[in-house]
């Protein structure tokens, strides 16, 4: 067997010094750029509601904004470790969308069942077919959060099997 | 002391390893030409199918004169063959299309692995020959479920006078058989940072497809032409190998996050084969840097390819109008290394790319995530490959138990895989296998007290259910 070079397994596109794969590749939503932080939002979005935090992640929740010449749009804001990384939007009228992203980034370069994907090394736009809502995530702090979250769903999991696993105490005699 | 703020943005997702071998050439070039290639293929197969349906059916209405079904097996031989045939429809697009795209450069090794195919450095062309097949039983599903009688209508066009149809012979059973994978309780993911050790138990199922191109033996040279002998490709279909978890405390929690595999690619040799091993490496703090597709990052020598190192200000991209980064230390964090090993393998052994999303839903859903219209994130795909050899991942210089980098290494245990069972296959299971992987991650892992992310190492094993 001839010796093998490499194996890369995975996954993550590094971003650095990409260039543009699609056209207007989303750089985060309005003035908030990928990458700003929990305060920069608030001072952009003065509306903007905290839904909440856990750990590393934080979210918000934006309503009647306009997207694409959608509106209204109910918009979430997620942040990983206090950098924005992804915002997902759920407009009206249900039945445009996709023609609004096909007009804005072109012809997809995925389509998948349950998604419509743009991707690009540094950004990944994606389109839910059945619930009809899109998103725009940095890739590289996205990976991140996919990262954390990961190690917060296996976390959860073993410590509630530790749970269940400790004996109930018997009844006092 | 390091903090959560400097978590790294190492390459990588859910699953794996990360690494960037040289470079991408244009990862959305190379998803576009296999994506297009494949929906090229499978729109070329429907054409053909189509036409073989027709025929069928204005023959079940008429019956020539020539004979039952004489007519209509003469057209759809053709049909087929102009498909499946050397130097058909899949052929040509396979080799001319994808083969020749990965040479003239417009799809590289990193490009693939980052898409969630085959290596080609590891199974040479079988990646472009699979999204052949792939297209091939998209094509037939559509048939099947546009003409009920599509199977039946192979069976009599191939059972009629001379000439016949040889190659409705051929297709009339599919060359993909769909097995609902159900995990064994033995399946299991082990976490393993500085100050514990976490098993999680995996449950749940995942939908696997065995394709067979000599359907068992039952076409001689098989369906596709090109494709290695006793060779069985893997796709995948949705699946689930975590429960939906809350994200946040109970009834007041952020989102569900739902993880879901939604795509698989494997390879599994029954003839001539190879087994894969591998180790995976990441040093924390490595003192010197260096580039994609180096053979050491910091104390991870020797390796086949590793990640370039990053700076931790690198990860910070925030918008300088917004202020100084936050991250202020400029530590190297080392690249991600993989050290492949490649042995005599038996019949049985195999590989396969799981491609998983963990998607956040703000609807705490009573479907088990399993409902499309209500997932209104998918995540961002990460890919994990499984092997039926062995698996390790290590973290050199990780975080100590306050989060400060010290000397230890920390090493994972090595998981071993087992063969695919080539008898069982042939009858269209997977049960009784045995698949393994693993990864290295630096900063991601919270414990429950709060405080600083600690490295990990994580190794996979899933066995399917007698």
């Amino acid at each position: 067997m001839r010796p093998l070079i490499a194996l890369v397994l995975l996954l993550m596109l590094l971003g650095e010094g990409a260039q543009a794969a699609f056209p207007n590749e989303p750089e985060g939503f309005g003035p908030l750029r990928f990458g700003a932080s929990t305060a920069a939002l608030e001072k952009a979005f003065p509306k903007a509601k905290r839904r909440g935090q856990e750990e590393f992640l934080t979210i918000y929740d934006l309503e009647g904004q306009s997207v694409l010449g959608l509106k209204p749009c109910t918009v979430e804001l997620r942040f990983v470790d206090d950098k924005f990384y992804q915002v997902l939007f759920s407009c009206e009228p249900k039945d445009k969308v996709a023609r609004a992203l096909e007009k804005r980034f072109g012809p997809a370069v995925q389509h998948k069942p349950d998604e419509t994907v743009w991707l690009s090394e540094t950004h990944w736009v994606s389109f839910s077919p059945q619930a009809k809502s899109f998103s725009y995530t940095d890739r590289s702090l996205g990976s991140l959060a996919q990262k954390k979250l990961l190690g917060y769903v296996l976390r959860q999991r073993a410590q509630a099997q530790a749970t269940a696993a400790v004996p109930t105490p018997g009844p006092t005699p | 002391m390091y903090s959560n703020k400097i978590a790294g943005v190492v390459a990588g997702a859910v699953a794996l390893l990360l690494l960037s071998a040289p470079s991408y050439a244009d990862l959305t070039k190379c998803a576009t030409l296999i994506d297009g290639e494949n929906a090229k293929m499978q729109a070329a197969m429907i054409k053909h199918f189509q036409k073989c349906i027709d025929g069928y059916h204005k023959d079940l209405a008429k019956v020539p004169k020539t004979g039952p079904f004489t007519a209509a097996a003469k057209v759809c031989d053709k049909e087929l063959g102009k498909g499946i045939g050397s130097g058909g429809d899949i052929d040509k697009e396979v080799t001319t299309k994808l083969i020749a795209g990965f040479t003239k450069n417009t799809c590289t090794e990193s490009d693939l692995l980052a898409l969630g195919h085959l290596s080609h450095k590891l199974y040479t062309d079988n990646w472009a020959r699979l999204q052949g097949v792939s297209a091939f039983h998209s094509a037939y599903e559509q048939a099947l479920a546009g003409s009920r009688d599509f199977i039946q209508g192979l069976i009599d066009m191939g059972k009629s006078a001379s000439p016949g149809c040889p190659n409705c012979v051929k297709i009339n059973h599919p060359l993909c058989n769909e097995m609902s994978s159900v995990l064994a309780s033995s399946s299991q993911a082990v976490v393993l940072v500085s100050v514990l050790n976490l098993t999680v138990p995996l449950s749940g199922t995942t939908v696997l497809k065995i394709c067979d191109n000599t359907v068992s033996g039952l076409v001689s040279g098989g369906i596709l032409p090109n494709i290695p002998a006793s060779t069985f490709y893997v796709l995948g279909g949705p699946g689930k190998l975590l429960d939906p978890a809350p994200v946040g405390n109970g009834g007041t929690a952020l989102a569900t996050a739902c993880t879901r595999t939604i795509a698989a690619e494997g390879i599994i040799q029954c003839g001539s084969a190879q087994r894969i091993s591998y180790v995976t490496c990441q040093d924390h703090t490595p003192s010197t840097t260096n580039a994609d597709g180096a053979s050491a990052s910091g104390g991870c020598t020797g390796q086949d390819s590793c990640a370039r190192t990053k700076k931790n200000s690198e990860q910070s991209v925030v918008d300088p109008k917004d202020g100084p980064p936050i991250a202020a230390s400029d530590t190297l964090i080392g690249g991600a290394c993989i050290k492949t090993v490649s042995t005599a393998g038996v019949a049985g052994d195999g590989f396969v790319n799981l491609t998983s999303q963990i998607g956040l839903h703000r609807l705490v859903t009573n479907d088990n995530c399993q409902n499309p219209a209500t997932l209104d994130d998918a995540g961002l795909p990460a890919t994990t490959s499984l092997t039926t050899g062995t698996a390790a991942a290590k973290v050199l210089n990780q975080d100590s138990e306050g989060g400060t980098p010290s000397t230890n290494e920390l090493d994972s245990d090595v998981v071993t895989g087992s063969i695919f069972n080539c008898a069982t296959l042939n009858a269209g299971q997977t049960k009784g296998t045995h698949l393994v992987g693993a990864f290295p991650a630096i900063n991601t892992l919270q414990l429950s007290g709060g405080g600083d992310f600690l490295d990990s190492v994580t190794t996979f094993e899933l066995d399917v259910a007698p």
